[in-house]
């Protein structure tokens, strides 16, 4: 993080090269100026609160649910809503609420390890593109045309049925599928930073390729990106709730709103009740994530405010 | 204008070409042999080594990869997409051709109904920014792409099919079958739209020909219309041109849901009976689709605006 401070305000370094502590100051306003303009932003505050919260939840989920996820008590199949258990029991038996509770852990970790995976490569091909320019710029950007041509789904889903579903696969083929966005940005950010007096001025003293792309390029990147990201996630997180909704993701036991609504379909007759609670935990998670987007945008991409 | 429009062809061919290698390859991700793909580990076990290589040579799969990619993206390319390994003997052809007018149907219906909702709610809200209605609509946008479609599908079904048993749960034997999984495709096209409408309309009335046209006295309908706008639409018209990947992946999900027989629930079906043949077609079919939306829409972009053909 520490240099992507240093990094983010180098820009405004060499227009005003002053004293020492004077540009640390500069330094700092800038991400107080950014924080300021987010905090502004009601709805990303409340996003943000729901977020750290459903964090905890999946960390602690045992702390939080009444029962075992997945102890089922035939007897009770089915059986709506009651003062011991608030939201029903499923159609083989289970606690509701509890298997809710422990599905955040799946959404969470499909959406940080899938976007991650997907901005590493989207940032790394993206930067490499737009650096190098030339035939590499034209192979890889034909690349990212390609991926951005398959509809996603039906490229995710195809590639799980050759994999085998799994929560690896799950993370895996969404990261691999979903890079393409970043790379774009990422481009198109790097042709236009590599003109920049302060790249030319790290090539003058020498700095490797390498040393120039990972310390000078990639940091200044990295705004637009994490505004990005933090918008697709909840895209990603819908991603995985409808591999799972098909019976293509996680498999059970495993609780997975994903999946809880795959049964929830096939019992919307008798027991509508298990649909209602993991389609809102879903909706409220994306909402979150887009939330905090909207407001990440305002405060560190003032280009692209709508 | 030519130049431009040679170049696209040309990236869009490149395109193509990478879409073929990479749904080809997809059969080829296995990390053990294809032929198990193709019949089944369990199938395999049950043969003779004999059988086994008979198998792998029908199929081609004892020939170089390279060869394997040409033979196959020629037959791709004369529409001869192979037979179906379930319903045994159907050509793969046949079976998209009976699943592919419904799919377009719903599918066409539902980008009409976002556009038709989408453009004005989006002007509206541009053009009373932070009103009431504004308000409600942005709420509606931000929502819109929060909720899961195939969710609300649940949701309508037990609301409109269950409870009120106005609309059948499923299949599309009728114009009401077609209701709900029209609707539930267009709500996200419908808040993305809407959002984009908004942003470019509220950008439009503060650019400087806005001010000179109402420096010259025209009244207000005019500005709109003639000024803000056609400016303002340019950039949604893009989009939603790109958006044809995202209908067609939202369509699989949502006949699935509503049983409604085409692409979308023969594609998931063939999945299910690992009917790799379907599935590769169809990933082909559904991808040149979208690079072809894709071209026309640039197409049309840098013909409307010529400032795109220079960059």
């Amino acid at each position: 993080m520490s240099t992507t401070r240093k990094e983010q305000s180098s820009p405004t370094v060499t227009v005003e090269p002053g004293p020492l502590f004077g540009v640390a100051r500069e330094r700092r306003s800038e991400w107080a100026r950014a924080w300021r303009r987010f905090s502004r932003y009601r709805p990303a505050l409340v996003g943000t609160a729901f977020l750290i919260l459903l964090a905890v939840i999946a960390i602690l989920p045992q702390l939080f649910a009444p029962y075992a996820p997945n102890l089922a008590i035939p007897e009770l199949l089915g059986a709506p809503p009651s003062w011991s258990h608030p939201l029903g029991f499923d159609e083989i038996g289970r606690d509701e609420l509890s298997r809710v509770i422990y599905g955040t852990r799946v959404a969470l970790v499909v959406a940080l390890l899938a976007t991650a995976l997907a901005v590493t490569i989207g940032v790394l091909v993206g930067a490499t593109a737009g650096y190098f320019g030339g035939w590499i710029d034209s192979v890889l950007s034909r690349i990212v045309d390609t991926i951005m041509a398959f509809p996603t789904l039906a490229f995710l889903i195809a590639l799980v049925a050759v994999l085998g579903p799994s929560l690896k696969t799950t993370i895996v083929v969404i990261g691999a599928t979903v890079w393409a966005s970043y790379a774009r940005v990422a481009r198109g950010d790097v042709l236009s930073l590599r003109e920049r007096e302060f790249v030319i001025a790290a090539r003058a003293v020498g700095a490797t390729d390498r040393r120039i792309i990972a310390r000078h390029i990639v940091p200044n990147i990295l705004g637009p990106i994490i505004v990005l990201a933090t918008l697709a996630v909840g895209g990603v997180i819908i991603l995985e709730a409808a591999l799972s909704f098909l019976g293509l993701g996680v498999q059970p036991p495993t609780s997975d709103w994903g999946s809880m609504l795959a049964s929830a379909r096939a019992y919307l007759q008798t027991y509508p009740h298990i649909a209602i609670a993991p389609g809102i935990m879903i909706s409220l998670t994306v909402l979150a994530f887009n939330l905090i987007g909207d407001g990440l945008r305002d405060a560190l991409d003032p280009r692209q405010r709508d | 204008m030519l130049r431009y429009v040679i170049r696209r062809f040309l990236q869009g061919i490149i395109v193509v070409f990478l879409i073929s290698v990479a749904t080809f390859g997809i059969l080829h991700l296995t990390p053990g042999d294809p032929i198990f793909v193709l019949i089944g580990e369990s199938g395999t076990a049950q043969l003779t080594t004999e059988q086994i290589a008979q198998i792998r040579h029908y199929w081609g799969l004892d020939q170089p990869l390279y060869v394997q990619y040409f033979k196959w993206a020629g037959n791709m390319f004369r529409g001869n997409f192979g037979e179906s390994v379930i319903e045994v003997g159907t050509p793969v052809s046949t079976l998209i051709m009976q699943a592919a007018p419904v799919t377009a149907k719903i599918n066409v219906l539902a980008l009409l109904l976002a556009i038709v909702i989408a453009i004005p709610a989006g002007i509206l809200s541009g053009v009373r920014q932070y009103s009431i209605f504004d308000y409600f609509s942005t709420l509606g946008a931000t929502l819109g792409v929060s909720v899961p479609s195939f969710w609300i599908a649940l949701m309508l079904i037990i609301l409109f099919a269950l409870k009120f048993r106005l609309l059948p749960p499923f299949g599309v034997s009728d114009w009401k079958g077609y209701l709900l999984p029209v609707v539930v495709l267009a709500i996200e096209q419908t808040a993305i739209i809407a959002r984009l409408m908004r942003s470019t309309t509220i950008e439009a009335l503060g650019q400087d020909f806005v001010r000179t046209a109402r420096a010259k006295g025209l009244g207000q309908a005019v500005v709109l219309t003639r000024h803000v706008v056609r400016n303002a639409l340019l950039p949604v018209v893009t989009v939603i041109g790109y958006r044809i990947a995202f209908l067609l992946s939202g369509t699989i999900v949502i006949e699935t849901v509503f049983a409604v027989p085409g692409i979308g629930q023969l594609f998931v079906n063939s999945v299910y009976h690992l009917d790799y043949q379907v599935v590769q077609a169809i990933v082909l079919i559904l991808s040149l689709l979208v690079v072809a939306a894709n071209l026309a829409t640039d197409l049309v972009y840098a013909f409307i605006d010529p400032r795109i053909r220079l960059t």
